[in-house]
């Protein structure tokens, strides 16, 4: 609306009226550099000079009148270093960091998002970041932000800056001298329901845990049992999973950290993001957008994209393929082989007694245990295990046990997590390791039953979906794709029974087929 | 196979309206189609095909990701003169002419 409503002459006048002194304008001014146009008319005209002058002049004032103009200012610097790293180098160039770090020290929650939001946008390259680190911009920020525990949106602002500069290796040292894990894991846990800073916090705890003073910060500050909390609670937050694991998968690298993982049972959490235990999927089932296994898919980057904007928590092919790789590499860590007996032990017990009347605590365990079996099928060794153990026959007797029930809360959930199990068995049939053991023991002619009869048996458009997607994933195994063959002696189908055409219509059925080879 | 791709076919129909199993269902019958000449014309035989025509020609393509796997399907059964003759016979007049 900017954009149609203000003219290259209120930019002007702006412009005028900040030269002469009059910082209320900055707010205009401030407000007419979105739109691009005039940001690039206020640059030529050395916009960024007068910013820097006045902020120079305020910031060393200092006084709490001027907190206001302080704010504009680096906003509107922050929205000119947006537009291009050419803009940010010269803001920069021109001081704008050390103003910034100064500003840092004021004690006021809007001052300092500001300058954590401009920050953000000046920190573009690896120099600019150290130039901030040194000139203590992040020391200073999270010392001051911690008078204001309770302010949302400097904590969105404050862990997105982290988790942007933590990229940087000294960087990160100076944050982890600063003990920004503690100040972002009490901003996590105060600031619950916001998925921004639950995404963008793990995604800094992840960066921290790499340094081994970090790892143990991290641990200190409560950080593992806070991500067991959030993935109870928010199962369906599937960015935040994926950062969460991936500062597990940094943590386990630490000696100090390893064992409180097992004891916190970090294993749990892992395998509901791992599994994707999510009330979201049990309305809808994610639908991948790029190439599976090397296949190609449709190259039109519109095909490409749809499906991402149907939901923002959807992980793409690659995503899921690193949750599952990083989930692997811990759960090899930090499970214990014993958990397998229990599992068993659990499913056949559940199988005898599950019923319409089954509480939901009776079956969110159950689901937790089939997940937790899933997950674990996917570990070298472990897999094998849950083979000789033969825990695939008390899965066979609870989908049965399952499928017999009318309809109920529990039965979808399970039957889901009984095609994630299935779904990751059938892996083990493309493993040296384990290929003759799951040959010998029939689970795949076992799982094609079971599919067979989800297909079969009305059990809904979600368990229904899973198991093509299981199906389909199969179908591009080659060793599965023999098991799938198998599974009926194929009847080739006989043309000479189709109907005779006309010339006329079988020439025309080329028009089809060129129609359908055409883009 | 022929019973898991009746099975697939048959939840195609019965979920039209869901885009998740049209999808997946999809991508079962582009798998069959290349698997081989057999599968490929178990998915004909089974009125897989004739599925994914009615749909096109009712206009009921609920996204480009179901268009071009409804496509890519027809184009890998299209491999045989025979095949092709089949699908004409399965489509309607209106969508081939």
């Amino acid at each position: 609306m900017l954009s149609k409503i203000s003219t290259i002459n209120d930019l002007d006048k702006a412009i005028a009226s900040v030269r002469a002194g009059n910082t209320a304008q900055i707010s205009i001014l401030s407000s007419l550099v979105l739109v691009d146009e005039m940001m690039e008319a206020a640059v030529k005209k050395g916009i960024i000079a007068d910013l820097i002058a006045i902020l120079e002049k305020t910031v060393q004032k200092g006084s709490p009148d001027d907190y206001e103009v302080i704010r504009n200012c680096t906003i509107a610097l922050g929205r000119i270093a947006e537009m291009g790293s050419k803009h940010a180098q010269d803001i920069v160039n021109q001081g704008g960091i050390d103003l910034i770090s100064h500003a840092c020290d004021i004690q006021d929650p809007d001052v300092l998002r500001a300058c954590s939001d401009t920050l953000q946008k000046l920190c573009v390259s690896e120099a600019n970041i150290k130039s901030a680190v040194s000139k203590g911009c992040v020391s200073k920020l999270l010392k001051s932000s911690e008078a204001f525990p309770k302010d949302e949106k400097l904590a969105e602002s404050i862990c997105s800056l982290i988790s942007q500069i933590g990229a940087e290796h000294s960087a990160r040292e100076e944050i982890i001298n600063g003990g920004a894990a503690a100040n972002i894991v009490s901003r996590m846990r105060a600031f619950f329901e916001n998925r921004k800073i639950q995404e963008q916090g793990f995604k800094a705890l992840d960066l921290i845990s790499s340094h081994k003073q970090g790892a143990r910060q991290v641990v200190d500050a409560g950080a593992v049992d806070h991500m067991k909390a959030l993935t109870k609670k928010h199962p369906e937050w599937k960015k935040a999973g994926l950062t969460a694991v991936g500062m597990v998968q940094q943590l386990t690298k630490s000696d100090y950290a390893l064992p409180h993982l097992r004891k916190a049972n970090a294993m749990e959490a892992v395998v509901d993001i791992l599994s994707g235990k999510a009330p979201a999927e049990k309305e809808k089932v994610a639908v991948k957008t790029e190439a599976e296994e090397g296949e190609q898919e449709p190259k039109d980057a519109d095909i490409a994209d749809e499906g991402v904007d149907e939901s923002e928590q959807t992980l793409t092919t690659k995503q899921e393929q690193d949750l599952r790789d990083s989930s692997v590499e811990i759960l090899a860590k930090i499970a214990d082989e014993s958990e397998i007996k229990g599992i068993k032990a659990t499913m056949s017990e559940m199988g005898k007694s599950i019923s319409k009347k089954s509480d939901s605590a009776q079956i969110m365990s159950l689901e937790t245990k089939l997940n937790t079996a899933a997950c674990l099928s996917l570990i070298p060794g472990l897999g094998e295990e849950i083979l000789k153990e033969d825990v695939h026959n008390q899965a066979a007797d609870l989908a049965k046990k399952v499928q017999s029930l009318s309809d109920c809360e529990a039965k979808t959930p399970i039957l889901a997590s009984l095609i994630k199990f299935y779904d990751n068995l059938s892996d083990l049939n493309n493993k040296e390791a384990s290929k003759n053991l799951y040959g010998s023991k029939a689970i795949g002619k076992d799982t094609l039953e079971f599919y067979l009869s989800v297909l079969e048996n009305n059990e809904g458009p979600i368990p229904v979906a899973l198991t093509l997607r299981s199906i389909g994933k199969n179908l591009a195994m080659k060793g599965n794709v023999v098991e799938y063959v198998k599974v009926n002696n194929l009847d080739f189908f006989d043309f000479s029974n189709a109907l005779s055409l006309s010339p006329h219509r079988a020439e025309s059925s080329w028009v089809l087929i060129r129609s359908l080879r055409s883009p | 196979m022929e019973v898991l791709l009746e099975a697939t076919i048959k939840n195609m129909n019965k979920y039209g309206d869901n885009e998740e199993v049209q999808i997946r269902a999809l991508e079962i019958l582009d798998r069959a189609s290349q698997i081989s000449p057999a599968t490929a014309n178990l998915v004909l035989k089974l009125d897989g095909s004739r599925h994914i025509l009615s749909r096109i020609e009712g206009g009921n393509i609920p996204s480009k990701k179901t268009g071009v796997l409804s496509l890519q399907v027809l184009n890998k059964l299209c491999a045989s003169k025979e095949a092709l003759h089949h699908l004409a016979n399965q489509s309607n007049d209106r969508f081939l002419y």
